[in-house]
């Protein structure tokens, strides 16, 4: 890994962790699912939606957590299905460095309520996604085709200070997210 | 809303030391927010000044950007409504709202929205309106306007807050922000399944792409485009931008000039409807550009300036008028800086003409402008305008003649001098009607025992 990439990663970890998210790089898929279940068992959370994308697909996390109390939902979009659940599981199509920012690209099978409705949001994010800025990103999809239905760009859990200006975190989307950096 | 109207609001609010701290209080965060945001005065420096760029280019080729953002929106399948005004506007929405048999809808922030009173257009419709910003579900339950453009609800404490959840939500009382802002997460939350329209601002629009961008940190706009099956957008015409690679820009003078963050927890760009195999999302989108005088804001050489404005509220937020009178005393929806020019100029030309006036022109809205509005040209611009078309009270003709008159010779100029030592005397500084207004909060200057050209008399006098 050559240096630049290193250091966009501590960046975008420092960057999202100053707006109250949490980052952690895990070097396998192994690890990375050892990382979902911890996460999973602090937070308490029994109903776990996983969004239909590859990189989750080919973790099969249902799998790779062996047999404990957790109810998986697959692929749902269904909102009322996933108003109910504890967390979402999704991955992301890039991190950026320079905000500690994820970005969600629309597109077939994919919904945007995993990342939105249940209370504790969990990306799995392939490290290559990094890049550096916003305008990298905007470029990147551009140059691939055209912008899709909705892109997403989240930076750290649902927030507000509409009383009193006290920061509050979680309104109306997740209360918590935490990010899995994974090495390939 | 008359000239009355102001002075009165705006003295209410003076009396008001319960508001005065809590906008003293917020303005004064957001403001070193900001600041803290922009550390760097070289990048801030360069930052504004693309900013105006943007936006400048995007406003000289405004009817081209429009045609080929709705080229863009109608080719994916979005429709495209052009308002000239706001009940053009509010026709269009109602009729979409009745064609899809809506009964809630769950709207998320938005000042045009505001500007042209959709809410209540639909409640008369018996549609439920559910505004979903924690800030403006506050105003709406307590049946109020938003006092700031960023914190609408700026002037309310918790003990308000639990009170009225309590009678509107019937939840328990509680002094916990974080109790309150999960009983409203809750609430909400149940709407926001139910509503099968959904109604936001925008931001930007992005003309290359017809993209429209919502910028938030709650989720509630995100809910609100994710969740219904149909969304509507209202946006002002001067909020295209040419191009996609304009937007980072944009963004970054947005986010830490509204509340001083690097990027706001959310950002949506939205593209016309849902596509094919995509399971949520908005399968009908509309957008609808208002007018609303925006156009023949456009059309005036010097007034264009103003349409820059992205709406961040920073200019609020060091006006020493808006510190002391807060958001609701402008009587508009726009206030501070920005909505003492604007209010005048949008929708009827006749409201809100003594806003201009609601100034000390002191030129801290303008240092602030992330696209380096000159608000005190514009607001002077304003007044010469509506000063020729009114014409003086009686009372202000005869002022300033007699000014002049005595402005006109050195003698009746000395004259004068020697009438306001003794009528100060005599006053004791408590000028009667109608000055004593002025003095009832000021305190009147005291004329020099000896006048300079006394002084320079006797001196020449003394030394010859």
């Amino acid at each position: 890994m050559n240096a630049a990439i290193k250091s966009s990663k501590t960046r975008f970890a420092e960057r999202l962790q100053a707006v109250d998210g949490h980052v952690t790089t895990v070097q396998s898929p192994t690890a990375a699912a050892r990382a979902v279940k911890t996460i999973l068992k602090d937070g308490g959370a029994e109903r776990v939606a996983v969004d239909a994308c590859d990189t989750l697909r080919a973790l099969d996390l249902p799998k790779a957590l062996g047999s404990n109390k957790i109810e998986w939902i697959l692929g749902s979009a269904d909102k009322n299905e996933l108003a109910t659940c504890d967390a979402g599981i999704t991955s992301a199509d890039f991190a950026i460095a320079d905000t500690g920012t994820l970005a969600f690209l629309s597109g077939k099978g994919l919904s945007r309520s995993v990342s939105l409705l249940p209370p504790l949001h969990i990306a799995i994010v392939p490290i290559n996604a990094l890049v550096e800025d916003l305008d990298t990103v905007l470029a990147q999809v551009l140059d691939a085709g055209e912008m899709p239905s909705c892109l997403t760009l989240v930076t750290g859990p649902s927030r507000t200070a509409d009383i009193e200006q006290v920061l509050t975190i979680g309104v109306h989307g997740p209360c918590a997210l935490h990010v899995i950096l994974l090495k390939n | 809303m008359s000239p009355e109207g102001f002075k009165t609001r705006s003295a209410q609010a003076l009396r008001d030391k319960h508001l005065g701290q809590a906008i003293n209080n917020a303005t004064q965060r957001f403001a070193e927010a900001r600041v803290h945001a922009f550390s760097d005065e070289d990048e801030l420096n360069a930052l504004r000044e693309q900013g105006r760029q943007i936006k400048d280019a995007a406003l000289h080729n405004l009817p081209l950007l429009l045609h080929r953002l709705e080229q863009q929106v109608t080719a994916r399948g979005g429709r495209v409504f052009h308002a000239a005004d706001a009940q053009a506007a509010n026709d269009y929405i109602l009729g979409v709202a009745r064609r899809k048999y809506a009964r809630i809808i769950t709207k998320s922030k938005s000042m045009t929205t505001e500007e042209i009173d959709l809410a209540r257009i639909l409640e008369e419709d018996e549609i439920e309106v559910v505004e979903t910003d924690l800030g403006e579900r506050i105003i709406q339950l307590a049946r109020e306007k938003p006092a700031h453009i960023i914190i609408p609800a700026i002037h309310k404490t918790r003990k308000q807050v639990s009170e009225l959840f309590h009678r509107k939500l019937g939840v328990p009382k509680s002094e916990s922000i974080d109790e309150l802002t999960k009983a409203a997460r809750a609430t909400l939350r149940k709407k926001f399944l139910q509503a099968n329209i959904g109604i936001t601002g925008g931001n930007f629009l992005v003309a290359e792409t017809g993209t429209l961008v919502i910028v938030e940190n709650e989720g509630n706009a995100r809910l609100t485009t994710a969740l219904p099956k149909t969304h509507i957008a209202v946006v002002g015409i001067e909020k295209v931008i040419e191009k996609m690679s304009d937007l980072p820009t944009m963004l970054k003078l947005l986010t830490r000039s509204a509340t001083g963050q690097r990027i706001s927890s959310y950002i949506s760009l939205i593209t016309g409807p849902r596509r094919a195999g995509e399971p949520d999302g908005a399968e009908e989108f509309h957008l609808v550009l208002l007018d609303n005088g925006r156009r023949r804001i456009h059309r005036d050489a010097k007034l264009r300036e103003v349409l820059r404005c992205i709406r961040c509220g920073a200019c609020l937020n060091v006006c020493p008028v808006y510190k002391l009178i807060g958001g609701h005393a402008y009587g508009g929806v726009y206030p501070g800086p920005i909505g003492s020019i604007v209010t005048p100029l949008l929708g009827n030309e006749n409201t809100g003409t003594e806003l201009p006036s609601a100034s000390s022109l002191c030129g801290a809205c303008k240092d602030v402008c992330p696209v380096k509005i000159d608000l005190p040209r514009l607001l002077l611009l304003l007044r010469a305008r509506l000063a020729n078309r009114a014409p003086a009270g009686l009372f202000e003709q005869i002022a300033f003649k007699a000014w002049a008159l005595a402005m006109g010779s050195p003698r009746r100029f000395a004259l004068a001098r020697k009438v306001a030592r003794k009528f100060y005397r005599l006053t004791s500084g408590r000028v009667p009607y109608p000055l004593s207004g002025w003095t009832e909060s000021r305190t009147f200057p005291e004329p020099a025992e000896q006048s300079f050209r006394e002084w320079w008399e006797t001196e020449h006098e003394r030394r010859h």
